[in-house]
């Protein structure tokens, strides 16, 4: 027997002619349909990630699809930027699709929960698009399962977050994972420390999730240095006219130098347009000049970054090798500590520590996260190479201040990619019925009656019911009843309604009884139990 | 329009639609259209009909896409403005085939560039790290960097995977290279194609700012092409136009000789030749044939042999060089005008595109 629950596989040449009839409209490239055997495994996933949610006491909400633009400008990755479904509506307001959740819940939790008791343990599943190049496993929508802990500033609940995290994998009977954990706060100090620029600053950060993927730690640092080069960083030593011109440059106050250098930009180019002024040309060139000098520096903190990627290890053990490195920069050590709490914690909840690795110098594409930043990677052969990830979060505590809240909340949160979990646990997902049973009226229109009386006892009885046509066969029905996957079908014929009794037939055991209503309903009761 | 005819959209009107016409006409495909108002003809010299329908370069993606023709001439800067293969995967793009690493050319005209430039005077701007550097210091004075452009999503594009976050973009239906004097934009995204307009509206471009190599394109539909049958009749158009651009590398060259027999031909011209010399003398070897002498006193023992020769047209002088050495006369060079390969390669890599669609 076919599932119902299989789509068609085989489809004939008539079939296939009509599908590239031209007048058929597709699906819009990136997107899936979810068929009714993926629905099923959908809702049960959710159901389960949902129960763990709810365990550790969050709740459920539910934002917008369209979301203004800016609020995703503001403080998303570039990776997620650049790929942002944006457009005008017809009022010509700049709107995009959510590339993500964790701002939209933000934005809401500024607008309308802001005043509550904290933390706000929030809840949420929602589609989310990115203008991504559609792969196996890889849609432009796709689903995340998420949660943010708004409020939560102390290393216990980091602990909480990584745990559910791990709860939810055992739920969904996903063993083969890897949880990485990281603190992002560490290379943050240092670029602060070393007063490093603002985007130099952002592209190492962005980079550092780079360098978690790729192979070997030399190979990662020199492609780090290749994208500062491209954004006009070049870590090769200065030329010697470079730097007789540094010099020259920091020899005059720089007000001074500005105001020759203004003087010869309006003698060669006269009245300029726009709304920069020859001097400040002028400061930027001047900045400019001196920017270059910032190169010992970002090469002592790439030197760093690539001695933290050595420590790796199982706590408490890993923190020891750490705590010299960190002392020797000068750093503060409160991001170790906080690691080591949270490790600490996670002892509690009997966290598998064969399942997790710290990783001092892991990164992640968001470039909001200022603490704890974690990913679980799941090894099933069902996930493609770079597609192994399948959930991610950290702890963004300035994110509340940059979107506008009054005063900046520390916050922290993850998100389940919910169509690779499904992928990943495929095997364990059970193909229930979907319906209990199948009233089969034989005979005229007076049986017909007769079974839709009966079906509505059923479904009152809170059964999933269905009835069959009229006027059809009792070998029909049966074949219906069977295309269905139904255990009981319910044959009612003359006989039945004239004795207000109902033929019960299992359809597995292929055993057939005459019984009263509430007998049928007790038996079928019994025999549709879940296991 | 009948459905089971062939359809191409060519250009009618703008920068690209006379070259179209030229380069068809080259092609030995012909286009008549009475006036500029005609929307509809045929194109002849093909052995199956082929409707031409003419169109704005700008809406020729998009009808492409629908399946409303077959194929489809327009600027590789619009295709890959309204989306490019990526939007849908209902156009693919057949001459060139795609846009990095090609492997089949674009059509030999209607190039340009689509590049940023900046006002002349901004002397500490002069590559794309020094507009993203001061595109963020702008954005935190609250000053967003406004760049105007016919082209928002190829620009947008560009400056994000240039690491250039925060601007604000100003789509304009042309003349983009005013703004920044008008003071309606700071800089631009503008088509060029030898840089005077740009230095009349006191621009310059700036390192790393090319956005877009761009030329005349095919692009074909998917929806449509599928069919079997439309896949023939769109394959003796593909080829014609790959053997035309493929004849664009070659001379023929014929030339008279004196020797003793056809080997003694070979052997003259190929002794001295070095290894990777060899194809001088034609893509597999010259043809040598006797010519029938009219004029008398001839020695007996020689003979003139004509000889000719497919070669690559940066090797011209080198093969006439030779020819002379060898005391050639008659030398008589034309140009080619269709070399077909062995195997379709632009019909082929469409197949391939079509097969990995669907």
């Amino acid at each position: 027997m076919r599932s119902y629950l299989e789509p068609k596989q085989n489809r004939t040449r008539r079939d296939r002619k009509m599908l590239s009839d031209k007048m058929q409209i597709k699906s819009v490239r990136g997107t899936q349909d979810i068929l009714p055997a993926e629905y099923e495994k959908r809702r049960q996933a959710w159901e389960a990630i949902q129960n763990v949610f709810r365990q550790f006491g969050y709740r459920g909400v539910e934002i917008p699809t369209i979301e203004s633009i800016d609020l995703h400008l503001r403080k998303s990755g570039e990776a997620i930027r650049r790929h942002m479904y944006s457009f005008k509506d017809l009022g010509n307001e700049t709107l995009c699709l959510r590339p993500e959740l964790t701002a939209s819940v933000v934005r809401m939790f500024i607008s309308k929960l802001w005043g509550e008791k904290l933390p706000q343990k929030l809840y949420y599943l929602g589609s989310v698009f990115r203008y991504d190049k559609p792969q196996k496993g890889r849609y432009r929508e796709f689903t995340q399962a998420g949660i943010e802990c708004i409020g939560g500033a102390t290393p216990e609940y980091d602990a909480e977050v990584i745990a559910l995290a791990c709860r939810v994998m055992e739920e969904l009977h996903i063993s083969d994972y890897e949880v990485v954990i990281g603190n992002i706060g560490i290379v943050l100090e240092l670029l602060s420390q070393k007063k490093i620029d603002e985007r130099v600053k952002n592209y190492i950060v962005e980079s550092l999730e780079t360098l978690s993927k790729s192979s070997g730690i030399d190979k990662g640092i020199q492609e780090i240095e290749e994208g500062l080069e491209k954004i006009g960083i070049s870590m090769e030593e200065l030329p010697r006219e470079k730097v007789e011109l540094l010099e020259a440059v920091k020899k005059l106050p720089e007000a001074q130098a500005r105001k020759v250098v203004a003087w010869v930009i309006d003698t060669i180019y006269g009245s300029t347009g726009g709304d920069r002024d020859s001097q400040e040309i002028a400061g930027n060139l001047l900045a400019k000049i001196t920017r270059d000098e910032q190169r010992p520096q970002i090469r002592e903190t790439l030197n760093f970054i690539r001695e933290l990627t050595q420590i790796h290890g199982v706590p408490p053990k890993v923190f020891g090798k750490v705590d010299s490195l960190i002392q020797r920069a000068g750093l503060d050590p409160k991001p170790i500590e906080e690691l080591r709490l949270i490790t600490e914690y996670l002892d509690h909840y009997g966290v598998d520590w064969s399942k997790v690795r710290i990783d001092f110098s892991f990164g992640r594409g968001l470039a909001y996260y200022t603490g704890m930043i974690f990913e679980i990677y799941c090894h099933s052969k069902n996930l493609g190479a770079d597609q192994k990830q399948v959930c991610g979060g950290g702890r963004y505590d300035d994110l509340i201040g940059y979107l506008g809240g009054a005063s900046s909340v520390p916050a922290l949160g993850l998100s389940f990619g919910l169509e690779r979990l499904i992928l990943a646990m495929e095997g364990y997902l059970y193909e229930p019925e979907f319906l209990d049973a199948f009233v089969a009226p034989v005979g005229g229109e007076k049986e017909f009656r007769y079974a839709l009386d009966i079906a509505c006892r059923l479904r009152e009885a809170g059964l999933r019911t269905d009835i069959g046509a009229k006027d059809k066969s009792v070998k029909a029905q049966l074949r219906m009843a069977d295309s269905l996957g139904t255990k009981f079908v319910l044959l009612l014929g003359e006989e039945e309604r004239k004795e207000n009794a109902i033929s019960l037939r299992d359809m597995r055991a292929a055993k057939q009884i005459k019984c009263s209503m509430t007998q049928a309903i007790e038996t079928m009761k019994k025999g549709v139990a879940p296991p | 329009m009948n459905d089971s005819n062939l359809t191409i959209a060519l250009p009618s009107k703008g920068h690209l639609y006379k070259p179209t016409m030229d380069f068809l006409e080259a092609c030995a495909l012909h286009v008549h259209r009475d006036s500029d108002r005609q929307y509809q003809t045929r194109m002849q010299g093909i052995a199956q009909t082929m409707v031409v329908v003419f169109q704005r370069p700008r809406d020729i993606p998009k009808l492409v896409e629908e399946g409303g023709v077959d194929l489809g001439i327009t600027g590789f800067d619009i295709f890959y403005e309204m989306g490019g293969e990526m939007k849908s995967g209902e156009c693919v793009p057949v001459f060139p085939d795609g846009r990095t690493g090609s492997q089949i050319p674009a059509l030999p005209y209607g190039g340009c560039s689509l590049v940023l430039a900046v006002p002349d005077h901004w002397v500490d701007i002069v590559s794309i790290s020094d507009l993203a550097e001061m595109a963020l210091v702008r954005k935190r004075e609250g000053r967003m960097l406004k760049v105007a452009t016919e082209f928002p999503n190829l620009t947008k594009e560009h400056l994000f995977k240039q690491g250039v976050s925060y601007f604000e973009l100003t789509e304009i239906d042309g003349a983009a290279e005013s703004t920044p004097r008008m003071g309606s934009a700071d800089i631009v995204a503008d088509l060029k194609s030898s840089g005077v307009t740009l230095a009349e509206n006191r621009l310059k471009e700036i390192a790393g700012g090319k956005i877009l190599d761009s030329s005349a394109c095919l692009i074909a539909s998917r929806r449509r092409l599928m069919d079997k049958e439309r896949q023939r009749a769109a394959q003796l158009f593909i080829d014609r136009i790959e053997a035309h651009l493929n004849a664009s590398r070659y001379w023929l060259i014929t030339a008279n000789v004196t020797a003793s027999s056809e080997e003694d031909v070979f052997d003259q011209f190929s002794k001295n030749l070095k290894q990777e010399e060899i194809d001088l003398l034609g893509q597999e070897g010259p043809t040598v044939a006797r010519v029938l002498c009219l004029k008398k006193g001839r020695s007996l023992k020689y003979s003139v042999y004509s000889i000719r020769i497919q070669v690559e047209s940066e090797k011209l002088e080198k093969v006439i060089a030779i020819l002379r050495a060898k005391s050639g006369r008659n030398i008589l060079v034309s140009p080619a005008s269709f070399v077909y390969d062995e195997a379709p390669r632009a019909f082929g890599m469409l197949l391939k595109k079509l097969k990995q669609g669907e």
